[in-house]
């Protein structure tokens, strides 16, 4: 399934999740990197946080991770808590991003065009301006549609993994997924009319 | 509840073009060791960090002056209060004693009576992470895999540097990875496969043992 990168386990410290029984309230900030590290850098990427940006924007997440650690009490799986943290501070980012969406589309899909080599320029071109048609359509779903749509349809999550992720019911899951397709069709109606009308 | 069928799946009922579009979408950069190691160095340093916001420390001179001025204090004690309450969770310091009422108006003191405010005279230092070289050893790795695809031998040359820097070094697999790619992108079918199949001698279990066995026609 397209975007979903090969599993890299870590080399000398693989702690990924937490160990049975384990209390991750008592975690440091450098350990919720080392154990969810990965699940916050796909979080942002899931949410639209552009390549170029996602370190800072990573960072920017531990930020509050690291002041609001401490109160922390175990409620909640540590990563729904991470994600609601992921949620805030990509909506933000996501506020600034709106106004510079053409040079980050751009970055974006010259990314993707460096690592397809193999195809043929013309193929090349096409996938470049469907990967920008997208991510314009992605960009303009509120982020939790968003988030949902990205896991389940090209991620190949399935439902309990991403009830899982963002912390919501399965329910609440399948409502997002079903918002997220309708405002996608209308969405690719128009681009499909505005196409039509700059070739007439 | 039933699952919806996936619009990239073939009965799907998925609007015209969706398909096309979702099949387009850009794959997101590998969370590798490398981007995990520089991420980390971010990470201690803001961990070296007090962990309390601007306006905590507002609350923190807020109680100081309580304890000079009295009942005045509760005034820039409540405004740094509301500010700093967050939407998640409270901060450890919000139940700090300051707030308790005060007995009888003290006495006056004199303010050359009271002690100094220690203030720190530098930020805290960032700790040493026990794994600075293997961080390096990561950014030279990161370089050529961010290379493979636009300018393969560019990547190669990089991870001839790598031996030559590291020739102990703890990524070694992800180099011979990174080789073997660049040599496929040059179109050294042959070569990729004699890398791979030297690698997977080195490291038959390894983390990449999977793609090199692919490269290696295993």
């Amino acid at each position: 399934m397209r975007g979903v990168p090969d599993a890299i386990p870590s080399l000398s410290e693989p702690a990924q999740g937490a160990k049975p029984g384990e209390d991750e309230t008592r975690l440091s900030v450098t350990q919720v990197h080392e154990r969810h590290g990965e699940f916050v850098w796909r979080t942002l990427h899931r949410m639209g946080v552009r390549p170029p940006h996602v370190e800072d924007v990573y960072q920017e997440v531990f930020i509050v991770v690291h002041r609001r650690l401490r109160s922390f009490s175990g409620q909640c799986a540590i990563t729904t808590w991470l994600y609601e943290i992921c949620f805030r501070v990509a909506a933000g980012y996501r506020r600034k991003a709106h106004f510079r969406r053409e040079e980050l589309v751009s970055d974006w899909s010259e990314l993707e065009l460096a690592g397809s080599s193999s195809a043929s320029p013309e193929r090349q071109l096409v996938a470049a301006r469907q990967a920008k048609q997208l991510e314009r359509i992605l960009d303009d779903l509120p982020l939790e549609y968003r988030v949902v749509f990205v896991m389940f349809e090209i991620e190949g999550m399935s439902s309990e993994q991403i009830a899982e992720s963002v912390g919501a019911p399965l329910g609440t899951v399948y409502s997002r997924l079903y918002r997220a397709r309708k405002r996608f069709a209308r969405a690719l109606a128009r681009l499909g009319a505005a196409q039509m009308e700059n070739k007439s | 509840m039933k699952t919806p069928v996936r619009w990239l799946e073939a009965n799907a009922d998925a609007p015209q073009g969706a398909a096309d579009l979702l099949s387009a979408a850009p794959s997101p950069p590998p969370y590798t060791d490398a981007v995990r190691y520089r991420l980390a160095v971010g990470v201690a340093k803001t961990a070296a960090l007090p962990a309390t916001s601007a306006w905590t420390s507002l609350f923190a001179k807020g109680a100081f002056v309580a304890i000079i001025g009295g009942g005045s204090g509760y005034l820039v004690h409540a405004l740094a209060a509301k500010h700093d309450a967050p939407p998640l969770a409270a901060p450890a310091v919000a139940s700090a004693p300051v707030a308790a009422p005060l007995p009888a108006a003290p006495p006056p003191v004199a303010v050359e009576a009271l002690p100094a405010l220690q203030l720190p005279t530098a930020p805290p230092e960032a700790p040493k992470l026990k794994y600075d070289s293997r961080l390096e050893e990561a950014e030279l790795l990161e370089k050529a895999r961010a290379l493979v695809g636009s300018n393969p031998s560019q990547a190669l040359r990089i991870t001839s540097d790598y031996a030559r820097q590291f020739p102990k070094g703890r990524l070694g697999a992800e180099a011979d990875l990174i080789a073997a790619q660049s040599l496929l992108g040059l179109g050294n079918t042959a070569g990729a496969r004699s890398r791979a199949q030297a690698s997977l001698k080195r490291y038959p279990n390894g983390l990449y043992a999977r793609q090199l066995r692919e490269i290696a026609g295993q």
